[in-house]
């Protein structure tokens, strides 16, 4: 079994097995980012492609400083935007209805699994969900999103505080349902 | 309830290495992309380096045309053997066409051409010393140069120098009612003979001409060459990059008739390639045999040829001794595009530069090494041309 810097170090020599080795190593948890990104599963497929594709031909640049599976997420992220920016999509002037001050149960929440979640995330408008999942999945800064996304500050936190909202209406809006 | 922080970190708790399914083939669809992407590069760089070539080959043409077109002042050159080419001066001395009130008389012209071939009797003499006229004429009609013909025909004078040549009497001169010699309008006509040009007169062109025409006459010839090349490395990767590079090496040509060649030799190129976070700087040293054919136009001083084939390889090796295992030591076929522009020095020597392309046709790694690796190279042969004895 290869270790993480024999495994990084046959990727750099374009070694196929260490490649595959890597891609069968990671392949699940960024195919979860790309879910999140993803309008659909057709679009996280594209995504999860054009990740790998971009490891491989980058990853001699990794240092061997910091996580190798941080740097791989990192990746992944920028190729999922990179993909949806292709699409043009629209971060401003999308509005939202007016909605409820209402804030779900802990509890209900908690018995949400993540594939649940998915599909609430993926029912976000486009700019809402990659502010969602930049901000709150991510971690990144308003201003950081700013940059990556070449808006302004303000508008990615009204447009996180519009996701929020919806996310919180589809969560209580679950709850009513029986079943 | 739930307030924002406490649903941020759920989300990010649920989400942290949470795995999905991912789809069977996905693996074989990052391969295809990966393949389609090495094939775009390829045709891209090499769509580049035909542009170049073609560039260089349009620019050779043009050079070469530029040099061959001579500014004649009232001739045609194109015309030159067929149509009778009358300037000023000889408008003077044709029948039924107008003369200018600043145009000097008929009977002065004759008058300044008599003292004038008193004082040149040796142009006269160059009728007689080179036998008929009118067999010169002939001769010489097909292969009178424009230069040549300007000069005389420019010049009155020297159509009086042949008054009593055959060619006056063989074409049966009158004289005009105005007193005009006809015989003006009908040299006029008759192409320049090449012989009442005086050595002295013929231009170094034409004298660079034959000492061309010599050394193309000769069928062997020997070219030695050295190259600045550039290696263009696909697939195409930011880990390694390509530094300059160099070839040296030595060509025997043989002519086949007036415009094909076929050429053999030995080269040998150093290939230089920075490969970052790993081997430092790598020289792929290798020795080729290429065999290749020529087609060449022009003959004047510049001469272009088109230079295509294969370059077989020899032996490949490297100075790093690790890296043995990584690269063939036979990297088989590559396939050569060159433009060769040649300009004579004298009917021995002769100066070239080449631009060209290699194409590297066969992977240059071991089979045992997942990625193949294919390095083509851009370069300019310059070099010096030795002619053989016949």
């Amino acid at each position: 079994m290869l270790n993480e810097r024999d495994l990084i170090q046959g990727c750099i020599r374009k070694d196929t097995i260490a490649q595959h080795t890597l891609f069968e190593k990671y392949a699940g948890i960024l195919m979860t980012i790309c879910r999140r990104y993803a309008g659909d599963q057709h679009e996280a497929e594209d995504m999860l492609q054009e990740a790998f594709i971009s490891i491989f031909s980058h990853i001699n640049q990794f240092k061997f400083a910091g996580s190798f599976e941080g740097w791989l997420k990192r990746i992944t992220v920028n190729a999922a935007i990179k993909i949806l920016q292709k699409r043009k999509i629209k971060v401003t002037g999308i509005t939202h209805d007016q909605h409820e001050l209402i804030s779900p149960d802990i509890n209900i929440i908690s018995d949400l699994n993540t594939e649940d979640l998915l599909k609430l995330i993926n029912q976000l408008p486009d700019g809402y969900r990659i502010i969602f999942n930049l901000y709150v999945i991510e971690g990144h800064s308003h201003h950081e999103i700013a940059d990556i996304l070449k808006i302004k500050s303000a508008t990615s936190r009204s447009q996180l505080s519009k996701a929020r909202a919806i996310l919180k209406d589809k969560i209580i809006l679950l709850q009513k349902i029986p079943g | 309830m739930i307030s924002d922080n406490q649903m941020d970190e759920f989300f990010k708790g649920r989400f942290r290495d949470y795995p999905s399914a991912v789809p069977e083939d996905m693996w074989e669809r990052i391969i295809e992309k990966k393949k389609r992407d090495r094939v775009f590069w390829l045709f891209f760089f090499r769509l580049f380096a035909i542009v170049i070539l073609s560039l260089a080959l349009v620019g050779g043409y043009f050079i070469f045309n530029r040099k061959k077109s001579v500014s004649v002042i009232g001739m045609d050159s194109t015309k030159m053997n067929h149509v009778p080419v009358i300037n000023d001066s000889m408008k003077a001395r044709v029948p039924g066409l107008p003369i200018r009130k600043d145009q000097l008389k008929l009977s002065q012209i004759n008058e300044v051409d008599k003292k004038k071939n008193q004082k040149e009797k040796p142009r006269v003499n160059y009728s007689d010393k080179f036998g008929s006229a009118k067999e010169n004429t002939e001769e010489n009609a097909a292969s009178s140069k424009v230069e040549n013909t300007s000069r005389v025909s420019s010049t009155p004078i020297e159509f009086s120098a042949t008054k009593d040549s055959n060619v006056a009497k063989e074409n049966k001169m009158e004289k005009g009612k105005d007193g005009l010699d006809k015989k003006a309008v009908v040299i006029a006509t008759t192409p320049i003979i090449k012989a009442t040009i005086p050595d002295s007169l013929q231009s170094k062109d034409s004298k660079k001409s034959e000492t061309k025409n010599k050394s193309d006459n000769r069928k062997w010839n020997l070219d030695l060459f050295i190259s600045p090349d550039y290696p263009i490395i696909s697939p195409h990767n930011d880990r390694e990059l390509s530094k300059l590079s160099y070839t040296i090496g030595i060509k025997l040509n043989r002519s086949l008739g007036k415009n094909f060649s076929i050429k053999t030799g030995i080269q040998y190129s150093q290939i230089n390639i920075n490969a970052r976070d790993s081997f430092g700087i790598i020289h792929l040293m290798r020795l080729d045999l290429p065999v290749l054919a020529g087609y060449s136009m022009g003959n004047g001083n510049l001469k272009t040829t088109i230079n295509g084939g294969v370059d077989f390889n020899l032996y490949t090796w490297l100075h790093v001794t690790n890296l043995q295992d990584f690269f063939k030591t036979n990297t088989g076929l590559s396939l050569y595009l060159g433009v060769n522009f040649e300009d004579k020095i004298n009917d021995r020597f002769s100066l070239f530069s080449e631009p060209y392309y290699r194409y590297q046709l066969t992977s240059m790694t071991i089979s045992s090494v997942s990625s193949m690796k294919f390095i083509d190279i851009v370069g300019i042969n310059i070099g010096a041309r030795y002619y053989f004895k016949k």
